[in-house]
């Protein structure tokens, strides 16, 4: 070659491209990838990355930037997996809020895995709720910021929900759907409990405690603002003005209701989708039973552990489950596999609802005495969620007042003797609960503060609290 | 190895070269980096749909090539005289010897006033150290223009540098 060509040469190869941006443009090169995977993994049989050289200065290629990064990484491992209990308030709560949890967003590709992951946030931010509450240190701005993030995750779950159910994959969505409403249900049941021991404790106190208050009546315009449009629609009369406020209470019955909405519709698809499948409904029928089976197990345990008082809502979920499955397996007896199918999915959902239902009674175990001395009013209100009839008519119990007296679920005509006698435990104890209830109804009127053993002359809550973090939702199935 | 980590390996391999390319075919670091960039992330797309590429290298080079004249449509191409006012501005990794840096800038100069096909063909082969013939299948031209255009880059070259180098 010419000497002024390679001198040419030469020069242009002085034109570096900064380590700095070499290594920017490979992280975004990088998310692109995990945005958009490979849809064949045999691709790259054939492509080959054609080795110019080989390639020994690789190694001293990559700038040390890279090590120092990797480094940071590795050693704030710890601190990242500190962060994932952390509390509002606390020092490591924006760690987890703000690095931890978008960071696994980001791990999260298809949309039903976001929808998972959407689900675990929500159920996480309401346990964070209470947790707090429980202690006492919850304010009003973090139980308005809580709200927001709840709404945000539900809000998300729901879309993924919908985009799954788009996409076809209705089974997922509907898997997904049913964990999301069932633990918003039992999260709801458990701050109404929450929140009726702390007026128990209260007594008549003028002194409204704050922590409570803040905790039933914080205001959040924003969880308003995202408030299902269909509630919009409804209530004409919110144009132009800032929107009503909404309770953290209020939010999660608002999610749990269009949860279930969703829910019903997903399932009356799924129905109609497996008309005639006999094998869709084998399926759900043997999803439906090992999900009874896995919360009978879980049920006798924390029975064993807390006695049957407190887990006997859950029992009483369960045995209605189990109604629905007898029941479905009638009608797939008689080759009505669509009704079958519906059967079979209730059956599963009521499982799933009894679970939560444990997992809340071991969530406040430890510092609601109540529990031990007697079943309190929200696991009565708990305990008795009609069966929903193919038409769709569904008879929501709203009202506690009507939970002890809600019908009892439908009862197959072979009863075993363990059925009837399982029967008649819950008639006793359903007559005892109503005769508790009187007694506390009568209690409160006089004003007299409920026997506790803690008492409380503060308002605030003294109990201690030890939510267990390590049952998370459960959204494997 | 998954289809994910023999890219980003490509990218290790290949990003300088593509970069060094756009940059003498744009003389804007700014926008090398973004053309570099936009390069791979449609390769990337590509591959991901599920084409099959039997040379990577090559493919690289056509897709930043096709996002380089993209650009060159898009936007009216600044006049010479303008870069000629403008001069080759230093970027942050300026090579730290003063000689190299000089020869940097002479040899950038001189590429701007080479004509675009010309300059482009330059670039390709001694730059990227392609081969005519790839050149040819790269750029769709017909290997005798190939030729005749690197020859005539060659002499333009060589007037413009020959007072530095005394060729």
């Amino acid at each position: 070659m010419r000497k002024f060509l390679k001198l040419f040469r030469h020069a242009l190869t002085n034109e570096q491209l900064a380590p700095a941006d070499r290594e920017a443009i490979r992280s975004t090169i990088l998310r692109a990838i995990a945005l958009h995977p490979a849809k064949n993994e045999q691709l790259f049989q054939r492509v080959r990355v054609r080795d110019a050289a080989p390639d020994l200065f690789a190694f001293l290629r990559r700038p040390s930037f890279a090590v120092i990064s990797l480094g940071i990484l590795l050693a704030g491992g710890g601190v990242s997996y500190a962060a994932e209990d952390a509390l509002p308030g606390g020092f490591l709560y924006p760690i987890k809020v703000a690095v931890t949890e978008p960071l696994r967003a980001t791990l999260t590709f298809s949309a039903e895995q976001r929808a998972v992951l959407a689900a675990k946030l929500a159920d996480r931010r309401l346990r964070e709720a209470e947790r707090l509450a429980a202690d006492g240190r919850l304010t009003a701005e973090t139980s308005a910021q809580l709200a927001n993030q709840l709404t945000k995750h539900a809000a998300k779950v729901q879309a993924n929900v919908a985009r799954l159910e788009a996409a076809g994959n209705v089974q997922a969505a509907a898997n997904i759907g049913t964990a999301l409403e069932a633990n918003l249900y039992a999260h709801a049941e458990v701050m109404t409990q929450l929140e009726r021991k702390a007026k128990e404790l209260r007594g008549n106190d003028d002194e409204p405690d704050e922590d409570w208050e803040t905790l039933a009546t914080s205001t959040t315009a924003g969880v308003a603002a995202t408030t299902t449009a269909a509630a919009d629609q409804n209530s004409g009369d919110n144009d132009g003005r800032p929107r009503k406020e909404s309770t953290l209470l209020e939010t999660i019955r608002d999610r749990s209701g269009m949860a279930r909405r969703q829910q019903e519709n997903l399932e009356r698809r799924v129905a109609e989708r497996s008309k005639q499948s006999r094998k869709a409904a084998e399926n759900k029928r043997a999803a439906a039973e090992n999900a009874i089976e896995e919360t009978r197990k879980f049920l006798r345990k924390a029975s064993a552990r807390y006695g049957t008082a407190a887990t006997a809502a859950a029992t009483v979920r369960l045995d209605a489950a189990m109604t629905v499955l007898s029941q479905g397996i009638e009608r797939f007896n008689a080759d009505e596999f669509a009704q079958a199918f519906v059967q079979f999915q209730l059956a599963h959902r009521g499982a799933q609802e009894a679970r939560q239902l444990i997992v809340a009674v071991k969530d406040l175990e430890k510092r609601l005495p109540t529990l031990s001395t007697g079943t309190p009013s929200w696991l009565l209100a708990a305990s008795s969620t009609p069966v929903m009839t193919i038409g769709g008519e569904d008879a929501r119990d709203d009202d506690d007042e009507d939970a002890a007296e809600a019908p009892k679920p439908a009862t197959t005509t072979s009863q075993s003797a363990a059925e009837r006698r399982r029967e008649i435990e819950r008639e006793q104890n359903e007559l005892r609960r109503k005769e508790e209830r009187r007694e506390e109804n009568r209690r409160s009127e006089n004003g007299a503060p409920t026997p506790t053993p803690t008492p409380s002359p503060t308002p605030k809550i003294e109990v201690e609290v030890e939510i267990d973090t390590k049952t998370e939702l459960d959204l494997n199935f | 190895m998954g289809p994910e980590q023999a890219f980003i390996q490509a990218y290790d391999q290949y990003a300088d070269a593509i970069y060094r390319h756009c940059y003498f075919r744009v003389l804007d670091r700014e926008k090398a980096r973004d053309l570099m960039q936009e390069a791979f992330t449609r390769t990337w797309s590509y591959l991901a749909d599920g084409n099959e590429v039997d040379n990577l290298r090559a493919f690289l080079y056509r897709v930043a090539n096709n996002l380089i004249i993209d650009q060159s449509r898009k936007r009216p191409t600044v006049s010479l005289d303008e870069i000629r006012e403008r001069g080759v501005e230093l970027g942050k990794t300026s090579p730290e010897d003063i000689g190299k840096r000089l020869d940097l800038q002479v040899v950038a100069k001189a590429l701007q006033q080479i004509d675009p096909p010309c300059r482009d063909l330059l670039i390709l082969r001694y730059l990227d150290g392609m081969p005519p013939r790839d050149i040819a299948k790269t750029c769709h031209l017909p290997i005798s223009r190939v030729y005749v255009q690197l020859h005539r880059g060659r002499q333009q070259l060589r007037i413009l540098l020959s007072t530095t180098y005394h060729a």
